[in-house]
Order: C-alpha cells, then sequence, then structure tokens
C-alpha cells in the first residue's frame, strides 16, 4: 500500500479554528473546540477519537447535516477554496455527493427499506446531473445544467460492450487467417450480433470452419475479454488498455472504443458502481430491496452511493464499526483502492488507532472536542506524543501484541474437588431446519473441545460460524442434535430433566450479551435488576441483597449510589459493567461473554476487559468468550477455538496459534486483524 | 404478490367465522324467548309458537342454528325483521349512507390529518407546533355528541350556514357537518401520528444519507420521508373506517341519519335478535375487508412485508 502524499498537493479542505455547539436543556455543550487541520486533493487523513470526541461531529459540519441543534459557532471551513460557514443549505446541496460524498457508520439503518438498491443508487446520479443517460443533453446545450465530468466518463454501456467484443472475435478471426465474411456467413442469423455471449460459441464456430484448436483459443480469450471489461463502470481509457492488452494495436483499440462507447444507460451505470464497490452479480443486486442484503452487501451499496457522482473529498464514517472483521478488512481495502484510483481524498473517522493508521497518510487524534495530536500516520504510530494517544494505543486491541491476562490457576482452592473441565463439548451437532425446503442445515457440525476451569476460553468465528449456536446450547437453550456436553462431568440432558440440577446451573453459568442497551430491562432500577437473580433463587433477605449489590457494584468499580438510577442515565461501557455485576450475583463460576466487548469503543473495551480480567483473579473464574474479534481473543483468552461455518478449525493455546497458526483460515482471520503489521 | 393477497383472504376466513360465532352466541345466549317477546302481552297458542319457532330453526340446538344463519349469511339472506321486512332490504338502504358519511369523514381525514401532520411534523417552529397540539387534545377530549351539538346551534341555528339534521336529504351539503363531527377525533389522532412519524424519520439515518447524495429538501420530503411516514398512518386510517361505519351510531342520532348505526341501536333497543346479529355480521365484514385492503396496501409500499419478512 502506497503512503506516498502527492507532491504538488493542492489544499482540498481547509479548516480553521472549527467549533461546534449543541443545545442540550438550555445549556451549551461544546462538541468541538478549535479545531484546525486540512486534506490534501487525493489525501487519505484519519480522525481517531473515542465516542464523544467530536470526531463525526466535525465531519458531519462539512456538509452541513449536523443532527439536532449541532450548530457551528466559529471558524472558517473552506472547501477548494471556497467558505462554507455560513452559506445556504441550497449551496450545501450543490456540494454535496458532488464534491464530498458520505459514507455512513451503520449499514442496517441507512438504507431506506422500501426501495431498490439500484433506484436508490440512481438518485445519487440523478441529483448531481451525472450524465449516464445523455438524455439531459439538451438541458446543457440550453444552458440550463452544468455536467460533471462529461469527457472523461463515457462509462461502457452493454451494447457497447458486445459489439466491441463481436469486432475483436472478428480481428482475431482474421489474424487466424480465416476469411472472416466467410464464416460469418456461416453462422446462423440469430447468434451473429450476440456472438460474444453465447454460451456455445465454440460449437457456433467450430460448425462455420474454424478448427476446434483455433475456436477454443478464441473461445476462452473472449470470456477473459468479456470478464475484464464491466458495465457501467469501464470507461473508454480503460477500454482501450484493455483491448491492447488482447492484442489489438492502440489505433485500432482507440478506434472501436470511440466508435461505440458513447454512455452507458443509467441501469448499466448503476451496475458498475455497484461492481466497483465489490459487489457480485451487481446488475441483479441493484433490483433487490436493502433486507435481502447483509451487512456488508449494504455497505458495499453506500459506498457505490458515496461514489456514484465521484466527488473529490469522501467522508467515511465508522463505515466498517459494525462488521465482522474479515468484511471489514475486505470493505477498507475497497474503499482504499477505489479512492486512490479514482484520486478521491478520505476523511475516515474511526476510533481504532490500527485501523486508522493502516488506511491513512495523516492522523488526527481528537479528545473531547480538541485535536490533541496529528502527523504522519506512521509518525504519530511510532512515536505518539500526547498521553491520550499513548492511551488510545495501549487499548486499540489490534496493536496490543502482548497478553494482558496472565494464566492463573493457582487462585483455585484446590480442596474443592472439582472437575478439572466446566464444560466439555463432545461430537456436538445442531441442524436447523431451512424454511421452505426440507433440507437440513448443520450450525455445528461435529464439534469437540473442552472448557477449562478458571481459564478463559474464545470461540472465535465470522457470523454465521457457529459459535453462538454452541454458546446457546452451553446455556442450556437450544438441545443439540447429536452429540453431548458434559457440565461439571454432568450430562446437560440429565441437567435439563431435573429441576434441581437445572436451577443449580442456572446459578453457576452466567451469560453476558452484546447489547448492553438492549440486555437491561429499562423499567428496572439497576439496584433491582442486578437483585434479580438472587430474588429468582430466593437467596438472602432484602437487606442482605441490597449489601450483596453494594458489594457487588464495588466489584465492577461503580458507585454504590447508581443503585437507584436507571439504564437510561448509563453509558454503554457501565451497563456492561451492570450485565456483569448481575452475572455475578449468585456467585456464578462460569460466566458466558456473548461478543460481550464488541459493542464497546475501544477505551471502554479496554477497561472492560481489564475489569474481566481482575475479576477472573480475584474469584477464580471461567469465561467462555464468544467474538469475531481476534484482536480481543489475543489479549484475553488462553484457549482458543477458531470456528468456520460450524465446523472446528483449530483449537490449542493462544500463544501457539497466534504465532503458528496451521490452517488457513486462521491465517486469514489473523491478517484481517488492522495495523498488524504496522508495527 | 398475487400470493401474499390470496393468503391474506384465506386468513379472512377463520377470523369471519370466529367473529359471527361469538355474535351469534351471544345475542341468543340472552334471557328471555324472542318468540314470546316478538308477540308482548298477547302470546298466540303454543302451536303456533311451535310453527313459528320451527320457521325461525329455534327448535334446533343452537350449532345447528348459528349453521343456518352462516348459510343464510353466505347468500346474503339474513332473515326478517320482526316487522316481516327483509334483513338484507333494512341492510341495502341504510349501508350506502353511512358509507356516504364514513367515506366523506375518511376524506377529511386524510385530507385535515394528514396534511396537517406533515405540516407540522416538516415545521420546526414551536409556536405553530403547540398550537396544533393543543387543539387537537381539546378535540379529542370533547364527546362527540357535544361536539356535534355545539356545532349545530353555531352553524346551523345562530350563522344558518349549514343544515341542523340530514333526515332524507342524503347529499353532501346535509353531509358536511355530521362527516366533520364524525371525522373530528380521527383527524386529531391522525395529524398526532403523522406528525411524530414525519418527525422520527426526518432523523432517520437514510434521511441523512439521502441528503448526503444531494438530494434537494424537496425530494428527501416527498420520496425518502413521507413514503415511510405515512405507512402506520394508512394502517391507522384503514382500521378507522371499520370503526367509522359501525361506531357513527352517536353522530347518526344526534343528526337524524338513518345509517347502519341508527339502525343497530334501534335494533338492540327493540330486543331483535336477529337484526343485531345480521347488522353486527355485516359491520365486521367491513372491518374485515378494511384491514385486508390495508394490508394488501401496506404490502405494496413496504417489501418487507410483501416478501414475508419482518
Amino acid at each position: 500500500m502506497s503512503k506516498i502524499i502527492p507532491e504538488a498537493s493542492e489544499t482540498l479542505l481547509d479548516v480553521q479554528n472549527l467549533s461546534i455547539d449543541f443545545d442540550v436543556d438550555k445549556r451549551k455543550v461544546h462538541a468541538v473546540q478549535g479545531v484546525s487541520f486540512t486534506v490534501e486533493a487525493g489525501q487519505k487523513v484519519a480522525i481517531v477519537g473515542e465516542s464523544g470526541s467530536g470526531k463525526s461531529t466535525t465531519a458531519h459540519s462539512l456538509i452541513n447535516l449536523l443532527p439536532g441543534s449541532g450548530h457551528v459557532t466559529g471558524g472558517s471551513i473552506k472547501l477548494e477554496g471556497r467558505e462554507m460557514v455560513g452559506e445556504s443549505e441550497k449551496t450545501f446541496v450543490q456540494i454535496r455527493g458532488k464534491k464530498i460524498g458520505l459514507v455512513p457508520q451503520d449499514p442496517m439503518s441507512n438504507l431506506n427499506p422500501v426501495y431498490k438498491i439500484g433506484k436508490q443508487i440512481g438518485e445519487a446520479l440523478d441529483a448531481n446531473n451525472v450524465d449516464v443517460d445523455h438524455d439531459i443533453v439538451q438541458k446543457v446545450v440550453d444552458g440550463k445544467l452544468e455536467i460533471q465530468h462529461s469527457d472523461d466518463e463515457l462509462f461502457l454501456g452493454r451494447n457497447a460492450r458486445r459489439k466491441i467484443e463481436n469486432e475483436v472475435l472478428k480481428i482475431w478471426l482474421a489474424e487466424a487467417k480465416y476469411n472472416v465474411d466467410e464464416i460469418m456467413q456461416k453462422v446462423p442469423k440469430e447468434s451473429q450480433d450476440n456472438l460474444s455471449l453465447r454460451k456455445d460459441l465454440f460449437n457456433i464456430l467450430v460448425a462455420a470452419g474454424v478448427s476446434e484448436e483455433n475456436a477454443s483459443d478464441i473461445h476462452s480469450r473472449i470470456v477473459k475479454l468479456h470478464k475484464s471489461m464491466t458495465v457501467g463502470s469501464s470507461i473508454r481509457i480503460d477500454v482501450i488498455h484493455t483491448l491492447q492488452k488482447f492484442g489489438i494495436s492502440e489505433s485500432k483499440a482507440t478506434q472501436i472504443a470511440h466508435e461505440h462507447i458513447k454512455g452507458s444507460e443509467k441501469v448499466d451505470r448503476i451496475a458498475g458502481l455497484l461492481a466497483e464497490a465489490g459487489l457480485v452479480h451487481a446488475g441483479q443486486r441493484a433490483k433487490q430491496y436493502p433486507h435481502e442484503f447483509s451487512g456488508g452487501m449494504r455497505q458495499r451499496a453506500l459506498i457505490a452511493m458515496g461514489l456514484a457522482a465521484r466527488p473529490r473529498l469522501l467522508i467515511a464514517d465508522e463505515p466498517t464499526s459494525a462488521l465482522d472483521v474479515t468484511v471489514q478488512k475486505r470493505i477498507l481495502d475497497r474503499i482504499n483502492r477505489l479512492t486512490s484510483t479514482l484520486g478521491v481524498a478520505v476523511l475516515f473517522i474511526t476510533h481504532d488507532l490500527g485501523l486508522a493508521a493502516e488506511y491513512s497518510d495523516k492522523l488526527i487524534v481528537m479528545h473531547k472536542g480538541r485535536i490533541v495530536e496529528s502527523g504522519a500516520s506512521l509518525e504519530v504510530l511510532r512515536n505518539p506524543k500526547h498521553p491520550y494517544t499513548k492511551k488510545l494505543m495501549n487499548a486499540a486491541p489490534s496493536l496490543n501484541a502482548t497478553r494482558m491476562i496472565s494464566e492463573s490457576t493457582s487462585q483455585i482452592d484446590k480442596s474443592i474437588q472439582k472437575s478439572f473441565n466446566v464444560f466439555e463439548f463432545e461430537n456436538l451437532t445442531k441442524e436447523f431446519k431451512l424454511p421452505g425446503t426440507k433440507k437440513n442445515f448443520k450450525a455445528v457440525d461435529d464439534i469437540t473441545f473442552a472448557v477449562q476451569r478458571g481459564k478463559t476460553t474464545a470461540i472465535v468465528g465470522e457470523s454465521g460460524s457457529g459459535k453462538s449456536t454452541v454458546a446457546n446450547m452451553a446455556l442450556g437453550l437450544l438441545k443439540p442434535t447429536s452429540g453431548r456436553i458434559l457440565f461439571e462431568s454432568t450430562n446437560m440432558d440429565e441437567i435439563m430433566k431435573s429441576k434441581k440440577l437445572s436451577k443449580d446451573f442456572r446459578m453457576k453459568v452466567q451469560p453476558v450479551f452484546q447489547n448492553p442497551y438492549g440486555s437491561l430491562d429499562p423499567l428496572y432500577s439497576l439496584g433491582r435488576a442486578i437483585a434479580e437473580p438472587m430474588e429468582i433463587h430466593g437467596v438472602g433477605n432484602s437487606k442482605s441483597r441490597t449489601a450483596r449489590v453494594k458489594e457487588l457494584l464495588e466489584l465492577v468499580q461503580l458507585p454504590s449510589s447508581i443503585m437507584t438510577r436507571y439504564p437510561n442515565e448509563l453509558s454503554g461501557g457501565q451497563r456492561q459493567r451492570i450485565a456483569i455485576a448481575r452475572a455475578l450475583a449468585l456467585n456464578s463460576e462460569l460466566i458466558l461473554l456473548d461478543e460481550a466487548v464488541s459493542a464497546l469503543d475501544v477505551l471502554v473495551q479496554e477497561q472492560i476487559l481489564h475489569l474481566l480480567n481482575n475479576l477472573q483473579k480475584e474469584l477464580g473464574l471461567t469465561y467462555l468468550f464468544i467474538t469475531h474479534d481476534l484482536a480481543v481473543v489475543n489479549i484475553v483468552a488462553d484457549e482458543v477455538v477458531v470456528m468456520e461455518s460450524g465446523k472446528l478449525v483449530e483449537t490449542g493455546k493462544t500463544a501457539d496459534i497466534f504465532k503458528n497458526p496451521k490452517q488457513e483460515y486462521t491465517k486469514n482471520l489473523l491478517e484481517a486483524i488492522p495495523g498488524r503489521n504496522l508495527i | 404478490m398475487a400470493r401474499y393477497i390470496g393468503l391474506r383472504i384465506l386468513q379472512t376466513i377463520p377470523v369471519i367465522i370466529g367473529t359471527t360465532f361469538l355474535i351469534y352466541a351471544l345475542v341468543f345466549a340472552m334471557p328471555g324467548d324472542p318468540v314470546r317477546a316478538m308477540f308482548g302481552n298477547h302470546p298466540p297458542s303454543e302451536a303456533a309458537m311451535a310453527v313459528i319457532r320451527h320457521e325461525f330453526h329455534l327448535d334446533e340446538p343452537f350449532i345447528m342454528q348459528y349453521l343456518h344463519f352462516l348459510y343464510g349469511a353466505l347468500t346474503f339472506d339474513f332473515g326478517k325483521t320482526f316487522q316481516g321486512r327483509a334483513v338484507s332490504d333494512v341492510i341495502a338502504t341504510s349501508l350506502p349512507i353511512t358509507a356516504q358519511l364514513a367515506f366523506l369523514a375518511i376524506f377529511f381525514e386524510i385530507l385535515i390529518g394528514v396534511g396537517l401532520g406533515i405540516i407540522v411534523g416538516v415545521k420546526k417552529g414551536k409556536i405553530f407546533d403547540n398550537f396544533i397540539l393543543m387543539s387537537t387534545l381539546v378535540i379529542i377530549s370533547i364527546p362527540t355528541f357535544v361536539l356535534g351539538f355545539v356545532c349545530q346551534f353555531l352553524f346551523g341555528v345562530k350563522m344558518r350556514i349549514l343544515p341542523t339534521t340530514v333526515g332524507n336529504y342524503v347529499d353532501l351539503y346535509h353531509m358536511l357537518m355530521p362527516a366533520l363531527i364524525l371525522a373530528g377525533v380521527s383527524v386529531s389522532y391522525v395529524i398526532r401520528l403523522t406528525r411524530s412519524q414525519v418527525r422520527d424519520n426526518m432523523n432517520a439515518d437514510y434521511v441523512r444519507t439521502a441528503r448526503a447524495k444531494g438530494l434537494d429538501n424537496k425530494t428527501v420530503i416527498l420520496k425518502h420521508v413521507l413514503r415511510n411516514s405515512l405507512l402506520p398512518v394508512i394502517t391507522y386510517i384503514g382500521a378507522d373506517l371499520g370503526a367509522l361505519m359501525g361506531g357513527a351510531v352517536v353522530t347518526e342520532a344526534v343528526f337524524n341519519i338513518n345509517g347502519i348505526g341508527h339502525q343497530l341501536y334501534s335494533a338492540i333497543a327493540k330486543g331483535e335478535g336477529t337484526l343485531v346479529v345480521s347488522l353486527v355480521t355485516v359491520l365486521v365484514m367491513i372491518y374485515i375487508i378494511a384491514n385486508l385492503i390495508v394490508d394488501v396496501l401496506y404490502a405494496v409500499l413496504d417489501p418487507r412485508i410483501r416478501y414475508g419478512k419482518s
């Protein structure tokens, strides 16, 4: 990846002393204070900070889309030398999409559910007068419209591609010393026009008198040529280069390209944009609705949208924080490559310093609305000056090569005779019926591993790998199709059958879930939420329970005054602490952490991981850690179980797996950790 | 799409059977002998009563009576009233009147309710917003008959710009005031619902994305905010059509309109079981059909429902 900043740089964006306020209950909150930075044309700049640092606010102010009561109170934003602060909404409508594109944060909520993907991308083309159909040429002639990029962006249309391929086919036939006219006469009339698209091209050519050897050669070359030209995305010059690569002379290639490529239809252009963003079968995908897309696919659609009108600057606002690591890497690579090719500058907003460093030339670190440090990415990373930057670095799991949690088994009281393994999974398999069919789908396929007492075992995998299904079976919420689970050497089937045993099991095993907002009842005070497990299991009286709640709050480092407050008054990290306290209320032995830190930003994540670490040391807890984030696994887990599409790929000690991954899949997962190769 | 509509129509069958059964059971569980009640203080001979009982299938077990009724209802033969008038005839004369009233009310609901709701939702001004919210609250709080009498007095008696009652003059001019009164409460709810929906959607992520694409304010509101905001409003209005048809009892009484509500009221007062069951059955069917239309419309507007996903 090139990290070269272009020498002859032109300042695209110049932000000076920018201040932004929000009015909250008649009180002013200074979200951004005196922020100054520049973005050169084609440069990649990252703003890093925790949530609430003002990084997104800064980005949104550039296109005048501040949420709620946010407003710029001072400073200047110059785009291509033009002052934007104080400009009318009308001016910003002109800027948005055309000069500055946006790839928003959450792909699930950023597409309108009622319109097809293609239509939503088409809107971006229409709104910015991007000339795709040439149907607005007249308006331009009349001087009513100004077109962006009219010369260099004549896109290859579907018909143009077909015609070009047919011409090339004829050239190749001529080169192979055939009489082209003679052969074409022998080709059936109905396939003469779409010869290059026919699957039976080989047969047709042979029937027309071409030797088998030549026919098969031409057929395979045509297929390759077809794949090298993307409808709606390849422009004239690309096609000329492609044709040259396939042995057509420059003059001939130029002639063919100029004759046929006169701009693509809007449908083709939309498909081309989606293909650019890395979506396969883009033409068909464009006809689908957002709910038929996965998160990663939606994010690609949003990238296509952001770049549709070829802006000069792309704001990528945490474009991957809602996605799996492997998908994250693919998406960021795609944004990076695309913007580099197009010469689009990128303003990348993220909380992960590792990601920022890997995908940007320049880093800006923000804290509480101010810039605390900025400079060339690698420079900042290797030589952080501000304590906050150092803190961010330590917190970024991707940059953390050392294990935080030491193996500690000595705390366990040896006098109590307990099984060494808390959980043993033997040949565990779970099948689900696919809706609408009679087929069975193996979510978990013949998995065997054990969870050792007092240690942290992590199950890692992408979404769909079956890791959460394993978690649900471990909690006794799902019954395995075959195989068995032993909890402290007792079969789970027996435990679930017996009222006493299952009650006992529920006391010993407690879950903490991913979403701290969804897992606390908003109508329960926090004290009541923590005390609820004790009430259910009839532990103690109300007085002793209150005492225990205070003790638990102390354990998770929250003030006991928080007891009477409600979940909505807390931050995500604080809520997760409450959820942990609740899981500990019954002196549980094993805590199942299902993506428990995935929704938190790096600093909070680090705090929670430390808390978990200390609790493990103090109480000798066993953790079963379910996550997609290998970087986190590296710093908390003793044992790792890697899963892919229901199967167990690899298992072993964390250090071994990280140093010496045996399977290709594990290697890929490790590769996907951002910033891993930077230090 | 066709599959979806077919499925929804199939779903209405058990609903129709279930509701009519319930109504039938409730009415016939009422104490007293309907045949005796028919003749008041001068009952005919036992033999004559037995003939009448047989004619109305009253001598058969309850379930058989219900099946006779269901069969009749399917062929639009609801039997006769105590006066000997065919029930289907009563329905045929009163239903169009009520339908006219209800559709006029729905028209106002959409025009005023959705229109004002959008304006209040889009505008940021506090004063206008508060004014609309306050006035809708006032309208919601006043009972329909009070509002009806006040309007009759004000516009009919004092100002003399609108007729006070309808009676036999079933036309737009005479229906105007009752329709407005009938729509009053619903309009208020529709304004509030539309307003909050528009407000929510104005702040939705995908609306911000639409703006970030470079769409102007008008396009953003018309294409992205409205379509999504109106989904729940359509559900409300559709369900309300059913409610207005059946719930016009008070309005029809105040303005002397011979609609279905009026007929139902007098049938209950007279204890005419057959008529009550028939009228209620018709209302239930209207309610079900209105809901079916809403569901189909909803599926047209929201692709997620069309494809059977939530």
